[in-house]
């Protein structure tokens, strides 16, 4: 043997093969062989060559070994005659292992059936854990340490309840930024859509201001050049700005040169000096296209004022605990330096209307807003369907308990002539778990599949705002199956396994091929009746669901809104307001002669309808103040000539506004929704009353008299489909009026088919115009039905894939008990029983089944919706109409599923199911 | 099965053991196996067989002292031979195969 100084083979392929080989009386020789062996190869052919021989001859030995290790080393010294391996757990189970991959070969459908439900229910629960964990348990990408990160919340003076955390001004913002208890702290503004480019090339990017120390903040570093520094972020200097690797890619081609490249965004041109790390999504999870130097920012598009004023909560802010600093300290130590910012504030005569939020506290906030006090909508229902996604599963798996029960009991007497033979019940336990393990594995590869497939789909329909990760299957994911595989095998096998357990030899072999119909039937019939009682939930809550949308479908946003289209236009920044007038104006004559086009008009806001809250400068006649009520308001709503008819607004008292009112100079009147009627003047005739505005509204130059109110109209549904009796307050305008920027279209025919033509016909309109937004309103109101569409889209994919899964469980529970009865069929037939009283056997059963499964699921739908109530829309949940409809289609589905049975038993041959054992 | 049957590859590890003599170590026997016989075995078939092997009482080994080949580490070594039963075995094993090969050698000498 070729002599060398000792070396040791790679340790990780020699633990390995230490474990494979167990103790096998063999293992220490074996090892020592190699070793041996290893020796002389490595100083042959060198370390690299010999690591992996060694690891090629690991697998090889190992895969030999694994599953037949067997106990005991025998003979430790001197000579050795072995008596043969003795058995043992790891023996037994590579031999259950072996036999359970037989079931798969040899019961094809069996199997089939027993993979594709756990691949549906494990693939479906793997997608909703992705979503959990992108939306509750894991950080944004490349975010370090997050544990530490913290949101600021502030809360008002005398007031507990927390301000969203787009709630700091940043003055606050700087006065707690050196408290020492923080390793750092950055602000940044939530991310906005801004216009990218001009004319032809113009598009919309998602933009975000962020200070230069929010990106050390979060630990992130550049993919190209470099983020932000101090020097870069204040008022005044040159503006920069980072792309995000998505935009880069989908933009730029991933293009090199980038840094160094200038970008318009909104009339200003900032210079590229890098681009963020694939993925990166700042501190949320939303996708950003660009981040611009907050402080040089604000001061360039907005006015530098904002920097300074504590009124302005227009910021986010973001804090890094020091190591071993608890949130109690840091709070303690930011609300000094936030009440010291003040005073000094305040000493300095600095003053702000919105002073009743000043000297209010600091709070920290979990950096997963998901589990912050301001939790979003997207995150509770996501909650709530990984918890529909789980009952998915508890089917599936009591559907599977089922088919391998019914499978044992087939198996019963091959069991009982085993245990006769003096096979150990552990052992019968054993094959049962390993064959549930085996089948689990391969639903589990299966779902991974699924996952894949249906991972996209629902962050397509759950996330839409959310990129979807390059990844949907990641490794937490892969380990959340696993886990779920395991807890599966156990849940399905032990049923089985307690009836290997309590196979009686005896009893079995003297029943032989009798149709023993007790045996585990009332189990099945449980996870039957479990089955169907989960379905019957997971549908009333689609039901529910389905509902809600049907409702906010039907809601009345309260104006003709069907052919309204918004437009807006966005001018370059060297245009001036009164160039900007001259163009709307300009704009509203060419669309008014368009074809296609019914009307067009100049109003208040850049979004039509999207009035003002002007209670501090309105006082009605008679009461004065007007009262404030929850979903705040009055709402101001303006127009030029033609105003209401073209809103669509309905009139329900009085009149609209005559050419006389909409001109200079005429008369002013106004026109008030009829909940503000109903609400400032109860019992009293509107048409009698008039409303001061104090200050005058900017488009209303001079004093004010008291405007009269000549009409009232309809109540509006404006923000939300769940806006009721929204107070707004309505005037009209002359086409002279400064400062109108929005355009209300109303179309002749399809609003859709309008957008187009608009866009392009105001866009050749003049140079002056960078951007042009069509919205038609359908789309808008579209968009507040959104939530709804959601849970009514998933829920009722879970459902029916609960449905389905449940009746092939009713299915195979029947078509087993008329196989077991085919004897006691066969007798009856045979006593001249009809067809009918055949199908009435097996059908009755299956109504048994589902009657019952209705009664115990609508009970606990019933008990638990009210939990769903905050999601819902207008739909009591005790609700018969839902519990009607999914009783009908539990009903057909439970027919449907006995129809088969049904026949089969009618089909029965009398004289052969008889002789037959 | 008979008791003292052996298969072809079983026959091949008996009569490499018999070849390597006194120096009858598993990675001597891998070598006669593929010089010999013309045979590359894989190591874990080889160990199987040996374990096989001596549970038929056909070999048997001694455990032996592996202190003056460092690169063991320790791990002791086992020199193998065949037992009596082992022995019998072979011969009766040659004594079918010759008998089945008894006037065919002719004709498959043209093959």
């Amino acid at each position: 043997m070729p002599m060398s100084s000792p070396v040791s083979p790679p340790q990780m392929a020699e633990r390995l093969l230490q474990w494979c080989l167990g103790a096998a009386p063999a293992s220490r020789y074996i090892v020592g062989d190699l070793r041996e062996e290893y020796a002389s190869l490595r100083h042959r052919r060198g370390r690299v060559i010999a690591h992996l021989w060694y690891w090629r001859e690991t697998a090889a030995i190992g895969s030999r070994y694994v599953g037949r290790r067997s106990g005991g080393l025998q003979a430790e010294a001197g000579v050795h005659r072995s008596a043969g391996p003795k058995p043992s757990i790891w023996r037994d189970l590579g031999g259950d292992l072996r036999s359970a991959l037989r079931v798969i070969r040899t019961s094809p459908g069996f199997a089939a059936a027993v993979i594709l439900t756990l691949a549906l229910g494990l693939g479906v629960n793997a997608s909703m854990f992705g979503a959990v964990d992108r939306v509750l348990l894991s950080p944004p990408e490349h975010v370090q340490d997050h544990g530490d990160l913290r949101f600021l919340y502030l809360t008002g003076l005398g007031s507990r309840s927390l301000n969203s955390p787009t709630a700091y001004s940043f003055p606050d913002y700087e006065s707690i930024r050196g408290v020492p208890a923080l390793s750092g702290a950055g602000a940044y503004r939530p991310r906005r859509r801004v216009t990218m480019g001009a004319g032809d090339e113009a598009r919309r990017a998602i933009v975000q201001d962020a200070t230069a120390e929010f990106f050390p903040l979060l630990g992130v570093l550049p993919a190209q050049g470099r983020f932000f520094s101090a020097e870069e972020d204040r008022p005044g200097a040159p503006p920069v700005a980072v792309l995000s690797y998505r935009f880069w890619e989908r933009e730029l081609g991933r293009d090199d040169s980038v840094i160094g490249q200038p970008v318009t965004l909104a009339s200003h041109t900032y210079e590229v000096i890098g681009v963020a790390p694939r993925g990166f999504t700042g501190a949320e999870l939303g996708a950003v296209d660009v981040w611009v130097p907050l402080r040089t920012n604000v001061a360039l598009t907005a006015n530098p004022s904002v920097l300074e004023s504590r009124g302005a909560w227009w910021f986010r802010v973001l804090i890094r605990l020091q190591e071993g600093v608890t949130d109690r300290e840091a709070e303690a130590q930011m609300n000094t330096a936030h009440t010291a910012g003040i005073t000094a504030y305040r000493e300095t005569g600095g003053e702000d209307p919105n002073d009743r939020m000043m000297g209010g506290a600091v709070h920290t906030g979990a950096f997963m807003t998901a589990l912050g006090p301001h939790a979003d909508e997207e995150s509770a229902i996501t909650l709530w369907l990984a918890g529909v996604s789980i009952l998915v599963l508890i089917i599936a798996c009591a559907n599977v308990a089922n088919l391998m029960m019914a499978r044992g009991i087939d198996r019963q007497r091959d069991r009982a002539v085993r245990l006769a033979f003096g096979v150990t019940r552990r052992r019968l336990i054993s094959q049962a778990l390993a064959e549930a393990l085996v089948l689990a594995s391969a639903g589990g590869l299966a779902a991974i599949v699924v996952a894949h497939w249906s991972g996209r789909a629902l962050y397509g329909i759950l996330l839409p705002g959310i990129p979807i990760p390059d990844a949907t299957i990641g490794l937490r994911l892969i380990g959340f199956l696993g886990a779920a595989v395991l807890l599966t095998t156990v849940a399905a096998g032990v049923l089985p396994a307690l009836q290997a357990l309590r196979t009686a030899p005896g009893d079995v072999l003297r029943r032989s091929g009798r149709g023993a119909t007790r045996d585990g039937g009332r189990a099945r019939a449980l996870l039957t009746l479990g089955q169907v009682s989960l379905s019957t939930v997971l549908l009333v809550g689609a039901g529910l669901f389905v509902q809600s949308l049907h409702n906010a479908l039907d809601v009345d946003p309260g104006f003709d809104h069907d052919a309204l289209i918004n437009v807006e236009f966005e001018p370059r920044a060297d245009v001036d307001g009164t160039r900007s007038d001259a163009l709307n104006r300009e704009a509203v004559e060419i669309l008014a002669s368009m074809p296609g086009v019914d009307q067009a008009i100049l109003s208040t806001s850049a979004r039509p309808l999207y009035g003002w809250d002007e209670q501090s400068r309105m006082r009605a006649s008679r009461i004065g103040a007007i009262p404030s009520v929850p979903q705040g308001g009055p709402y101001t709503y303006a127009g030029t000539e033609g105003y209401v008819e073209a809103a669509g607004l309905r009139i329900v008292q009085g009149r609209a506004f005559d050419s006389v009112e909409y001109a200079t100079g005429g008369p002013p009147v106004l026109m008030v929704s009829r909940s503000f009627a109903e609400g400032v003047w109860p019992g009293l005739d509107p048409l009698q009353e008039c409303i001061f505005l104090e200050s005058g509204p900017v488009e209303l130059q001079g004093p004010e008299p008291c405007r009269p109110v000549v009409g009232v109209y309809e109540d509006l549904i404006v923000r939300s489909v769940a806006d009721k009796g929204l107070w707004s307050v309505t005037w009209p305008l002359s086409r002279e009026t400064e400062g109108l920027r929005g355009i209300l279209v109303r179309a002749d025919g399809d609003p859709i088919e309008m957008v187009g033509p608009i866009r392009d016909r105001l866009a050749a309109l003049s140079n002056d115009i960078r951007y042009v937004h069509v919205t038609p309103m359908i789309a808008r109101i579209e968009s507040m039905r959104g939530s709804w569409r959601v849970g009514a889209t998933l829920f009722s994919a879970f459902g029916l894939l609960a449905l389905v899964v449940a009746s092939l469980g009713l299915y195979s529970v029947l078509t087993f008990a008329v196989a077991r009865r085919s004897r006691e069929i066969g007798i009856r037939a045979a006593l001249g029983a009809q067809r009918r009283d055949l199908v009435a056997l097996v059908v009755s059963r299956a109504a048994r089944l589902v009657a019952a499964g209705l009664v115990i699921g609508i009970g606990f739908a019933a008990l638990t919706g009210r939990f769903l109530q905050s999601v819902l829309f207008g739909v009591p949940t005790l609700n018969p109409l839902v519990f009607g409809a999914v009783g009908g289609v539990l009903i057909m589905a439970g027919l449907l599923a006995a129809w088969v049975p049904a026949w089969k038993a009618t089909a029965i041959d009398p004289v052969g199911a008889m002789s037959a054992d | 099965m008979p008791a003292g049957h052996i298969g072809e590859f079983e026959q091949m590890v008996l009569l490499a053991i018999l070849q390597s003599a006194d120096e009858a170590y598993a990675p001597n026997i891998r070598v006669v196996l593929r010089e010999r016989a013309g045979r590359s075995v894989s190591r874990g078939a080889l160990y199987r067989t040996f374990d096989r092997l001596a549970a038929k009482g056909l070999l048997e080994w001694q455990v032996e002292d592996s202190n003056p080949i460092p690169e063991r580490g320790g791990a002791p070594m086992r020199r193998f031979r065949t037992t009596a039963e082992g022995r019998r075995a072979l011969r009766l094993s040659r004594k079918a195969l010759l008998n089945l090969w008894d006037g065919i050698e002719p004709e498959l000498e043209h093959a």
